[in-house]
């Protein structure tokens, strides 16, 4: 590198720095103060071992909802001649703070909320459902959280097909699902493999949604390192819990990524 | 799934319900009755008025517009910075130096919230406006960085090259054609910034202390006790900053560079 | 009237630049004259770029020296250099309108505004484009792009100007009309042209001398005229124009002999078809392969009796009218009037 390149670098380098010293402290931190003893009484406390669970499957499972209902609005949205328009209505929102929007599914859920209320109303029903601080809630709240990351993916690879391919398919006698199937769907898989392992990784690392909507009973590893501090404040447990969450993030999103290469690879031989 | 009907109507009913929340927090905060309820029951500036009125609020609104002020400022020089630095780098650089820059996408929030909290406190930086910059400032790097590196690589490469011929030096021909030729690029990095550091809150909420608290930090720890009025009114300030910034950006770049920032970024990282 | 060129004598000696293993100029000297329009000409690959850039200063050479009116051009910048050039996308600047592109270059020479003003009014006279000096570059026509980009590197007087390929992008019937505005533009300016093309017909219809490249080497410059009727190597004869080229071997069954490792070069047009050939010195009969008919002519080949290479003949619409493929005729041309090549050559 030249001197002159360094130093166009330089502040690029120092924020590179800070990142690299907080997963360096983490880590660091973790193996020097609670070392291997505290990841094993960790991975053997049947509480940590439910919340591990927990994040997992909710995690997995808002990734698999918010791929199912991305793909066909990322189809819309690449095929409407008012993209532009729907895009405002996918962008502001997921633009808007994570604690906006789960307030707003308080405001929807809660016992006394706006779904409630309305049912009441219709006298559908005597008493409230139970919706607010339940798994189902955690799930809503996560997936409206993280739809427009997928759609945004799946939409990027979506406009960066050529159109043509889908003529030729379909001049070559394909009908319009078999060319969907066969030709726009493999070709968009980088989009969806990408728009899961954001998704996944960022799910399993969630801490406002699960506490705002899940409650105090249904934890996830986020929610839990959370308290483990401020209200525990037991700091080597939070750090060697963080370290936990890193690595199950790493571990659920490493499959996809190393699928996304090959696809990659296989498309355009990089 | 082309876009035949199941497909449209389900693209329509989504793009309900992602502003859907939103709305309803708007239409609550109008609310004058102390509980939240949607429709509201009448119209008031109640709780407008007694934002406006807390010094609590405005303290912790005008720390988060100071800090993603300041974000967006500098990690957008960091970005123009790191990307002329990297435009001519060799390939096998560039792709190091670009995965670094983007690595903190890749980290979840809760891990790196405690990352920082940690070299925070031996700085005895944290709970202070200073330790949530740089938490930001890493933050942000990424979304500064890919604006701005597309941009930098759609500008053709003979442009310079015609204007050093017509008797430019490298300082003449930056100010007078890269520069310009940038702009889409540092207008979505500064709104990127901005927009992103105003809004976080997971890595922040580690990070705050008594005397210094970002807003949404602040509306966090309000919701943990109780969903009232007043919350819904700052959100609903929240949400028209945000709808605001999408529609400027709209204006001065088009929202498509989500989509292909969104594509180009993925790229180097898989 | 015209100017009488006196600066924009460009020397290369010995000019060299490698890539790698590739040699992608290769030992080139050329010495052109002032005011003169010279065509670099080769295929794709062949180094003509390269150079072109290397004259810029946009590539340094590896061995050789370039001067420019007495001047060494070594290590100057391209901005230091007086030469012009015109790039093969125009590379015009989208954010500025066709007067701002035009007055990019007097602005950073601090020329006073009047003088600016004045200088830009007469380049955007020049190249006929009053009306639309306010235009965004992107409000303009291929061929309107193509003026701007020729003002904006004439408006600075250079030595020569240098030209990539301008017209490749542009369809044939503008790209004719264009061609006729730049060799009149370039009477007009006195200025040294070097033009980079990779179509011999462009090349010999507009250049005084033509230089053609292959791998890197200089193979012939001279007139179209030389390039076409005495061509130094069997690539220009091939590269410029059809030919029929044949050894002594060949020419044995018409009764020819031929020096050893020498090569005759038989232009097509100067074969003679049917009763037109029984006037030529030497003939013999043959099979039509096949027939193209372009316009007023007609282009055959044929398989001469006991001969396995076909040859190329082009001759008049009606002297081809009876014949058809499968059908015998006769071949005839005047070896005397045919050029002869080394072998290896």
């Amino acid at each position: 590198m030249s001197g002159r390149r360094l130093l166009l670098f330089a502040p690029m380098g120092l924020l590179i720095a800070a990142f690299t010293l907080s997963v360096a402290g983490l880590l660091w931190s973790s193996l020097s103060h609670g070392g291997p003893a505290l990841y094993a009484e960790l991975l053997m406390d049947a509480g940590i071992q439910r919340v591990l669970w927990r994040t997992v499957w909710i995690a997995v499972v808002t990734t698999a909802i918010s791929a199912l209902l991305g793909y066909p609005l990322a189809l819309f949205l690449a095929r409407s001649p008012n993209r532009n328009l729907w895009l405002i209505l996918v962008i502001s929102p997921w633009l808007v703070s994570i604690v906006v929007r789960t307030f707003g599914w308080m405001v929807l859920l809660g016992n006394r909320g706006v779904i409630n209320n309305a049912l009441r109303n219709w006298g559908l029903l005597d008493a409230p459902i139970r919706m607010l601080f339940t798994p189902t809630a955690v799930l809503i709240g996560l997936v409206h959280v993280f739809l427009p990351f997928m759609v945004i993916a799946i939409l990027s690879s979506l406009l960066m097909q050529d159109r043509k391919l889908e003529e030729a398919g379909r001049i070559l006698g394909g009908t319009r699902w078999q060319t969907f199937t066969r030709v726009t769907l493999p070709l968009s898989m980088p989009g969806v493999i990408g728009g899961c392992s954001l998704v996944l990784l960022m799910a399993t690392g969630a801490i406002v949604t699960p506490l705002l909507l899940g409650g105090l009973r249904d934890r996830m590893l986020g929610t839990q390192i959370y308290s483990e501090i401020f209200q525990i404040y037991n700091f080597d447990r939070a750090t060697a819990m963080a370290v936990l969450l890193l690595v199950t993030a790493l571990v659920l999103v490493a499959p996809l990524r190393l699928l996304e290469a090959r696809i990659r690879h296989r498309l355009e031989g990089v | 799934m082309p876009t035949g009907f199941p497909t449209r109507a389900l693209a329509i009913l989504l793009l309900i319900l992602l502003p859907a929340p939103l709305v309803i927090v708007v239409g609550a905060s109008f609310s004058p009755r102390a509980l939240l309820e949607f429709p509201p029951p009448g119209f008031s500036w109640r709780w407008y008025l007694e934002f406006l009125s807390t010094p609590a609020w405005l303290t912790a609104f005008g720390v988060s517009a100071a800090i993603a002020l300041a974000s967006a400022v500098l990690t957008t020089l960091a970005a123009l910075g790191a990307a002329l630095a990297l435009q001519d780098a060799p390939s096998r650089l560039r792709a190091a130096a670009e995965t670094a820059i983007l690595a903190p996408l890749l980290f979840p929030h809760a891990a790196l919230g405690i990352g920082f909290l940690g070299w925070l406190i031996l700085a005895e930086m944290n709970g202070t406006g200073w330790g949530i910059l740089i938490a930001h400032l890493v933050l942000c790097a990424p979304f500064a960085y890919r604006p701005i590196a597309v941009s930098l690589a759609q500008i053709d490469r003979s442009l310079p090259e015609a204007a050093t011929i017509l008797g430019a030096g490298p300082g003449q021909t930056f100010w007078r054609i890269t520069l310009p030729l940038l702009q889409p690029g540092i207008a979505a990095s500064l709104l990127f910034g901005f927009i992103i550091s105003f809004d976080e809150v997971t890595v922040s909420m580690f990070l705050v202390g008594p005397e210094v608290t970002t807003l949404p930090v602040t509306i966090y720890a309000r919701l943990n006790d109780s969903a009232d009025p007043v919350v819904a009114a700052i959100s609903s300030i929240l949400i028209l900053l945000t709808a605001g910034l999408v529609l400027l950006m709209d204006r001065l770049v088009g929202l498509r560079i989500f989509v292909d920032v969104e594509e180009e970024g993925r790229r180097p990282a898989a | 009237m015209l100017p009488t060129p006196t600066s924009g004598r460009l020397l290369l000696d010995t000019v060299s630049r490698s890539f790698g293993a590739l040699k992608a100029v290769d030992g080139v000297s050329l010495d052109i004259a002032p005011g003169e329009f010279v065509a670099f000409l080769g295929p794709s690959g062949c180094g003509k770029t390269t150079l072109l850039r290397i004259i810029a200063g946009f590539e340094r050479a590896d061995a050789g020296s370039l001067i420019l009116d007495g001047r060494p051009l070594t290590g100057l910048p391209p901005n230091k250099r007086d030469v012009g050039l015109v790039f093969q996308n125009l590379a015009l600047f989208p954010h500025l309108t066709v007067t701002e592109n035009i007055s990019f270059g007097l602005e950073l020479r601090r020329e006073s505004a009047p003088e600016i003003a004045r200088k830009v009014e007469e380049a955007i006279a020049l190249v006929a484009l009053q009306g639309l000096e306010r235009r965004r570059i992107q409000q303009l026509s291929g061929g309107q792009k193509q003026r701007v980009a020729l003002a904006r590197a004439l408006v600075l007087h250079p030595s020569v100007l240098l030209l990539d390929e301008p017209l490749s992008a542009l369809d044939l019937k503008l790209r004719r009309q264009l061609q006729q505005e730049l060799k009149t533009l370039q009477r007009r300016t006195g200025a040294t042209f070097v033009f980079v093309t990779h179509d011999q017909e462009e090349a010999l219809s507009m250049a005084d001398r033509v230089a053609v490249f292959n791998q890197g080497r200089l193979e012939q410059f001279g007139t179209p005229q030389a390039l076409y009727g005495q061509p130094a190597s069997r690539f220009v004869a091939e590269f410029v124009g059809d030919a029929n080229i044949r050894d002594a071997a060949q020419l044995a069954p018409f009764g020819i002999t031929l020096p050893p490792e020498t090569l005759l070069v038989i232009r097509p047009e100067d074969c003679a078809i049917g009763a037109a050939a029984d006037a030529a010195p030497v003939r013999r009969e043959g099979t039509v392969d096949a027939i193209d008919f372009i316009g007023p002519h007609a282009r055959l080949r044929l398989i001469l009796d006991g001969l396995a290479e076909p040859w190329l003949a082009l001759c008049s619409g009606s002297a081809a009218a009876g014949l058809e493929v499968g059908a015998r005729s006769v071949l005839g041309f005047d070896p005397a009037g045919a050029a002869t090549l080394k072998a290896g050559a």
